[in-house]
């Protein structure tokens, strides 16, 4: 297989399975005898080293912030649709008793509304009304990315805003949106900084520094290289980096197709505060 | 990833569980790139990777309150995406939507321009093997994991791990070049 002229005495898949530790150890024993001393096999094992050597090279893409977007969003309207979603399934021996369950987030709200998915996104042209647990169907509150699909599911462009509509109106009848609610932070770990800043435009769960002159003063302290204090904000969101909570800003430049993308530590005034990232998105 | 300090998965799963609403959002921060990994290099297209994710990870969510325990969390929520995959995949081969590959495998040859153009990339390549062999080698190969650990993920013997692992490699070798076609 590896020189035509000459076949391999040795069948490659017998080498791989010695390569893959496959054979138990006698047979392992007997072939890589018989592969140390044939050029040939030793050139297949080599070319299955090569091989692995390319996969392990593969690197794992970044996450795009559209789908952790989307993703964040099903997950919220999963929670907000099942007020106690795990209980009903839960296995006795495995759950722990109410007295030693570990409240890592004493703040938290058993069966707090999930928020509601940004405006700025698109989503499916059929929303559903959220269904049982045992309803199967995944709320599927996401994106479009414009791609012809290879299944067989008709998709037709909507209006953001429209669709947006829908589905929270498909939520009010479903008794799911109770209460505004501020959505959990987005972790940025693996993301692209200028896609997420990006993501978040129209987006304006900044906290404190919704208040412009805290924004002025948090930017003029932080000193983010090229970001005027007095920048407009165009979104923001509390967001997750390396385990640090920060918020993120996309801010505008004052030039034609530049945004910058500015996260800091959520305390960030004119007292003082950290830059945990910026970034400068040119169109 | 376990911060130092940090609440361990299983606490992470417990508190969730328990009603803790920010505690499921923690866990898929530790494992969320890892799941998009593995389910792009699967699925070998960026959209049904992103619904197999999210899939994966309402089921856990709604499934949480069935784990037992008997498998690590982290091993237990891939097995759930990897089942979500080969599903996915199976259904794109009941419709008839696997597409036939495009490029042969290449000769070896001395030209590498030509070399370079007809080779198929490690991506591609990994999308001409069938299911079960795929996601083994992007499990072991790609990502690294013990063969232990895949063989529980997958529910099958270790074994049949290594032995799915070699015959992707054979395929890929040959699609990669590095291996040359019987005649």
């Amino acid at each position: 297989m590896t020189d035509r002229r000459e076949p391999a005495e040795l069948p490659v898949d017998l080498l791989a399975d010695l390569d893959a530790g496959a054979l138990d150890p006698a047979r392992a024993a007997v072939v890589r005898a018989a592969a140390a001393g044939d050029p040939q096999a030793a050139a297949v094992l080599a070319a299955l080293d090569a091989t692995r050597a390319e996969l392990g090279a593969l690197a794992d893409p970044p996450v795009p912030a559209r789908y952790a977007a989307r993703w964040e969003s099903a997950l919220a309207a999963e929670a907000a649709r099942t007020v106690t979603p795990l209980e009903s399934g839960s296995d006795p021996a495995s759950a722990p008793a109410e007295a030693e369950r570990p409240q890592l987030h004493p703040g938290g709200d058993i069966g707090a509304p999930a928020p509601l998915p940004s405006t700025s996104q698109r989503f499916d042209p059929d929303p559903q009304p959220p269904t049982a647990p045992s309803g199967g169907r995944l709320p599927r509150l996401r994106p479009s990315s414009g791609r012809r699909r290879r299944t067989a599911i008709p998709r037709r462009r909507v209006r953001p805003a429209i669709v947006a509509g829908a589905v929270l109106a498909a939520a009010v009848v479903a008794g799911v949106v109770r209460a505004p609610q501020e959505p959990a932070p987005l972790s940025l770990d693996g993301v692209d900084l200028a896609a997420a800043g990006l993501a978040v435009q129209g987006d304006f769960d900044v906290g404190d520094l919704a208040d412009p002159a805290r924004r002025a003063g948090c930017l003029r302290t932080v000193e983010s290289p090229g970001v005027s204090p007095d920048a407009p904000l165009l979104g923001g969101r509390e967001v997750v980096v390396d385990g640090r909570d920060g918020v993120l800003l996309l801010l505008a430049s004052g030039r034609l197709g530049r945004l910058q993308v500015v996260v800091v530590e959520p305390g960030c005034g004119p007292e003082g505060g950290v830059l945990l990232g910026t970034q400068t998105i040119e169109a | 990833l376990v911060l130092t300090g940090g609440p361990s998965d299983a606490e992470l799963l417990a508190a969730h569980r328990a009603g803790d609403q920010r505690a499921f959002g923690e866990l898929v921060a530790r494992y969320r790139n890892r799941m998009w990994g593995i389910a792009v290099r699967t699925l070998h297209h960026p959209e049904d990777a992103a619904d197999v994710v999210q899939e994966a990870l309402v089921a856990a969510y709604r499934r949480a309150g069935t784990y037992r325990g008997e498998a690590s969390v982290r091993t237990w929520l891939h097995r759930i995406l990897v089942n979500a995959c080969i599903d996915r995949l199976r259904q794109e081969r009941r419709q008839g939507t696997v597409p036939l590959p495009q490029v042969e495998p290449r000769e070896r040859r001395l030209d590498v321009a030509v070399d370079v153009v007809t080779r198929l990339s490690v991506v591609d390549a990994l999308a001409e093997l069938p299911a079960p062999q795929r996601v083994a080698v992007v499990l072991v190969d790609v990502q690294g994991w013990p063969l232990d650990e895949v063989a529980e993920v997958l529910e099958v013997p270790v074994g049949t791990v290594k032995s799915r692992c070699a015959r992707g490699r054979v395929r890929l070798g040959k699609l990669l070049g590095h291996l040359r076609e019987e005649e």
